[in-house]
């Protein structure tokens, strides 16, 4: 599970931060973002590790056009395929 | 940016003011600045409720699904009244959307009612088949 707080930071900028915990490990992590746009960089670490990617919401109920809806598509592009229960995204080979 | 109703819906705001006009009441009007600034805007008539979503700056319009909290894009609520996928798998601009919702509001407001859940489950697999036509429209990109 991974959720996403906005910080504002001392200069008055702000700054975007996912939070996750891994399910084996139980550990939690955080990355930090400048950019609101787009998790990318939280997606290439867990395509980099293979891992499968849990959604906080159905694959189906993406806003058409929204970021999310972006993620999936970029997921997709590196063979990411969607779960059958569409609640999750499967590696390459998975799927 | 708000309409004469003051209710900022971005570029539904004049949707939202024709809905509150049409007999549609506000039932929550939120802003979370801890989140992007995401925002909601809620509204009902009878069994038919709408709301406006501004998620990570992008706005979007729903409507609900029959006796659920299932929210449904316009474009899957036209699949399900016109029994086909709209032709283009692009997303509905703010004018083809809003116009759903002033064109065919009886129809939608018809179906809002329906208290046998095939409505809903038509929502469903109609949501089902045009985020399939997307995936496959837009493939990695």
């Amino acid at each position: 599970m991974a959720w996403i707080r906005s910080r504002r930071r001392k200069d008055g900028t702000t700054i975007q931060q996912v939070n996750w915990r891994d399910r084996v490990s139980n550990k939690q992590y955080a990355e930090t973002f400048a950019d609101q746009i787009t998790n990318q960089k939280f997606l290439d670490r867990a395509i980099a590790r293979g891992s499968n990617v849990q959604l906080a919401t159905a694959a189906d109920a993406a806003r058409e056009g929204s970021f999310f809806e972006k993620e999936l598509q970029y997921m997709q592009s590196q063979r990411y395929t969607v779960a059958p229960d569409g609640m999750s995204l499967l590696p390459p080979g998975l799927g | 940016m708000s309409g004469v109703s003051g209710l900022d819906a971005g570029p539904f705001s004049v949707l939202v003011d024709e809905l509150v006009h049409g007999g549609f009441t506000v039932l929550g009007d939120t802003v979370d600045d801890e989140r992007f600034g995401n925002a909601l805007l809620l509204l009902r008539r009878g069994a038919t409720r709408v709301r406006v979503v501004k998620d990570r700056s992008q706005w979007f319009v729903e409507i609900a699904g029959p006796g659920s909290d299932a929210w449904f894009a316009p474009a899957v609520w036209l699949a399900m009244l016109d029994g086909e996928l709209p032709p283009s798998p692009q997303p509905l601009s703010v004018e083809e959307q809003s116009s759903l919702l002033r064109v065919r509001m009886a129809e939608v407001d018809l179906a809002s009612g329906d208290e046998t859940g095939q409505t809903l489950t038509g929502l469903k697999s109609w949501q089902a088949k045009r985020a399939a036509a997307r995936r496959h429209e837009f493939p990695g990109s």
